[in-house]
């Protein structure tokens, strides 16, 4: 096997010092995850998308195998260094610290000739090896639960004598989803005591989907509407009925900015998931013969659309800009490649006259798992305050709006026996590959027989000077080292004279323990 | 219909160029001792690769064989040793003269584990500290016997300097 370490981090690896636990250690310092992302990454989680800093533990989050996991822990982290933007072709913005991995293929040196792709493999790369035109992997979700009929159980207001009779149970059937879909864009509901109404608006020129509407309904429920009218230069569709309006509110919302598709539903088998996209898409969408587009006010929806078209395997962009009027933002996605917009003219059920393209070079694709999408540009700036990083069962990673996230495992734990401000001894246990075990044993080695103070000046380049270098994927392992004598002399002062180490920030820390 | 290769008349000038002569005859020589040596040869790994896999889950605690225990190739060990991680049993297992792979493909710059161990449902602590080992022809009982003092060890070590592992849970 190649060896890729030097004599010395073999010497201490093979023959690490110090290894245990100390008796009643005066100070003890835990790290790991030393890597990062600024405060308003977005997660998706398995029934919202959330800023991480509110993501809490137990929450289940979209991991890189398009699974959802638990998070078993949020870090939060006092930063002061570089934060790199990556701006990613079709999914926006993520900033990470420099040696976050992030699931990628290294293609930059491959322009023009795609051939070459097939022979690379995916890989965890650092924020800081990557370069435009690397192709950033995102997961295509997996997790899929087919249900047939959900309960209709929205109890009967007490002195409702007259409503008509509802079935008990709604088919999980094409109309039911596309309902759904029109309900998401162009519906309403008003919900008074025992009194409600579900509406619907469409253009006059979209009188063919009101009649879909029409029939739906009574197909599904046995409802008639209850009013139509002209309004501008559009229709309006109202049904009275309290429970139907409760129903639909509950559901999937009230008001264009709160409108979610129901976390069920965005598990449902992809093949049901059509009529849903067809539904929404009448309503709020528009197509021609060059692109596609959607546009909702709603967040939420506009990430679950895209979670929608990736499991259809459309390429898609989207796109946030501020919005007129009262509403924050709108968000806008775009299908333009040529495969993708037939696919969904298809699911929409019109025509399109596209000319075949001229042969563009390939610049998204999809394979079984990944959506493929290049990096568009990567900025770096200086950034001085919080950032974060969770802890996710099983699969260690989790999905932000543009990238897939690794939670690097190496856990690294430093004991010490202190007296009159000298450490007399030093030990350490560690989890993790030969770099790890080689930077805490030497680390220990390192800070014997040293006063607190000079124990403090050791920073992660000497211990890596005196392990002879380290090879550049392992850097982080002397960064873990260092912060793990820093951590256990900062336990050591908050024992001793309550107050922590000045100015030492740790690089991480559980917000279980301190945020609550 | 256009040549394969261009250049000499070979084939009907369809492919240039003589024959990989040494590797057809190689093939060929390869194949009549497969032929000859196969069934027998795979009876003797198959009862190596039992001994290694018995003898490793025998001797060490918290060890998961990885995939069926008989329907698998006849030289094909692979466990899941919990609480440590790969590189570094590996790494240990080269000082001592032993060549094996590991479930992280760590030392390659990679920190994701095999796709394989992970798709048959392993988590990915677990599957870091996955280990294959793979006896051939050249293996012998003696040197089966040689891992099967060597690994324990090493694995004991590993795990008393990992945090994760706690005696006697």
């Amino acid at each position: 096997m190649a060896q890729p370490y030097s004599d010395k981090v073999m010497d201490h690896f093979m023959h690490p010092r110090n290894v245990g636990e100390i008796e009643n250690p005066d100070g003890v310092g835990k790290v790991g995850n030393p890597i990062c992302v600024s405060a308003n990454t977005l997660i998706l989680g398995n029934s919202d998308m959330q800023e991480i800093e509110n993501i809490e533990i137990d929450k289940k989050v979209l991991g890189h195998d398009g699974k959802y996991h638990k998070v078993l822990k949020n870090y939060k982290n006092d930063y002061n260094g570089k934060l790199f933007s990556l701006q990613v072709h079709n999914l926006g913005i993520t900033q990470t610290t420099p040696e976050h991995h992030i699931l990628a293929l290294k293609t930059s040196p491959y322009v023009y000739k795609h051939k070459a792709y097939k022979n690379l493999k995916p890989d965890w790369l650092c924020a800081e090896e990557l370069e435009k035109g690397d192709m950033i992997l995102y997961p295509i979700p997996k997790e899929t639960i087919d249900i047939d009929f959900i309960k209709f159980d929205i109890p009967k207001p007490k002195w409702d004598y007259k409503s008509k009779v509802l079935p008990s149970t709604i088919e999980i059937n094409d109309d039911f989803l596309r309902l759904a879909g029109y309900y998401l864009s162009e519906g309403y509901v008003r919900t008074q005591k025992c009194k409600g109404t579900l509406g619907f608006v469409f253009h006059e020129k979209e009188i063919v989907y009101l009649t879909d509407v029409i029939f739906i309904i009574k197909r599904l429920l046995g409802l008639e509407p209850s009013n139509i009218r002209n309004q501008h230069n559009s229709c309006v569709l109202e049904f009275y009925s309290a429970r139907l309006a409760r129903f639909f509110e509950r559901a999937f919302g009230k008001g264009a900015a709160n409108k979610t598709i129901p976390h069920w539903m965005m598990l449902l088998p992809e093949e049901k998931q059509k009529p849903l996209l067809c539904g929404l898409w009448r309503g709020d969408g528009c197509i021609n013969n060059e692109s596609a587009k959607y546009v909702t006010i709603s967040k939420q929806l506009a990430f679950q659309i895209r979670q929608l078209l990736l499991r259809q395997k459309m390429i898609f962009s989207s796109l946030t800009t501020k919005a007129h009027g009262i509403h924050k933002e709108s968000y806008s996605i775009y299908v333009k490649e040529d495969k993708s917009i037939k696919k969904l003219a298809e699911i929409i059920g019109t025509e399109i006259n596209r000319k075949p393209n001229k042969k563009s070079p390939i610049k998204s694709w999809f394979d079984d798992n990944y959506f493929y999408t290049p990096i568009r540009n990567i900025e770096v700036s200086d950034f001085k305050g919080k950032v974060y990083n969770l802890e996710v069962e099983d699969c260690h990673s989790y999905v932000s709006s543009a990238l897939s996230l690794h939670n690097c495992g190496d856990i690294m734990e430093m004991q010490l026996k202190i007296n009159d401000g000298v450490i007399l001894d030093a030990k350490f246990r560690t989890f993790g590959c030969g770099a790890a075990i080689a930077t805490s044993s030497i680390a220990t080695e390192m800070i014997k027989g040293k006063t607190l103070e000079e124990a403090l000046t050791l920073t992660n380049k000497a211990v890596a000077e005196a392990l002879d270098g380290l090879p550049p994927i392992k850097m982080h392992c002397s960064v873990l080292a260092e912060d793990a004598v820093k951590a256990a002399i900062d336990d050591y002062l908050k024992k001793t004279t309550g107050k922590g180490l000045p100015g030492f920030k740790p690089h991480e820390e559980p917000l279980e323990e301190h945020g609550h | 219909m256009v040549p394969f290769l261009h250049g000499g008349g070979q084939e009907k000038n369809r492919r240039a160029s003589t024959e990989n002569v040494p590797d057809i005859v190689g093939m060929g020589v390869a194949c009549e001792m497969a032929i000859e040596e196969m069934a027998a040869e795979a009876l003797r790994e198959t009862a190596l690769r039992d001994k290694l896999i018995k003898g490793i889950l025998d001797r060490i605690p918290d060890v998961i064989l990885n995939g069926h225990p008989t329907n698998r190739l006849p030289n094909n060990v692979n466990v899941a040793i919990k609480y440590v991680e790969g590189e570094s049993i590996l790494l240990n297992l080269d000082m001592m003269g032993i060549a094996g792979s590991s479930g992280s493909a760590c030392t390659s710059g990679s920190l994701e584990p095999s796709h394989v161990l992970l798709a048959i449902g392993l988590p990915h602590e677990i599957a870091h500290g996955s280990l294959r080992l793979t006896p051939g022809r050249q293996t012998t009982d003696d040197d089966i016997n040689y891992v099967l003092e060597t690994l324990p060890p090493i694995i004991d070590k590993l795990r008393a300097m990992s945090p994760m592992y706690k005696k006697g849970k």
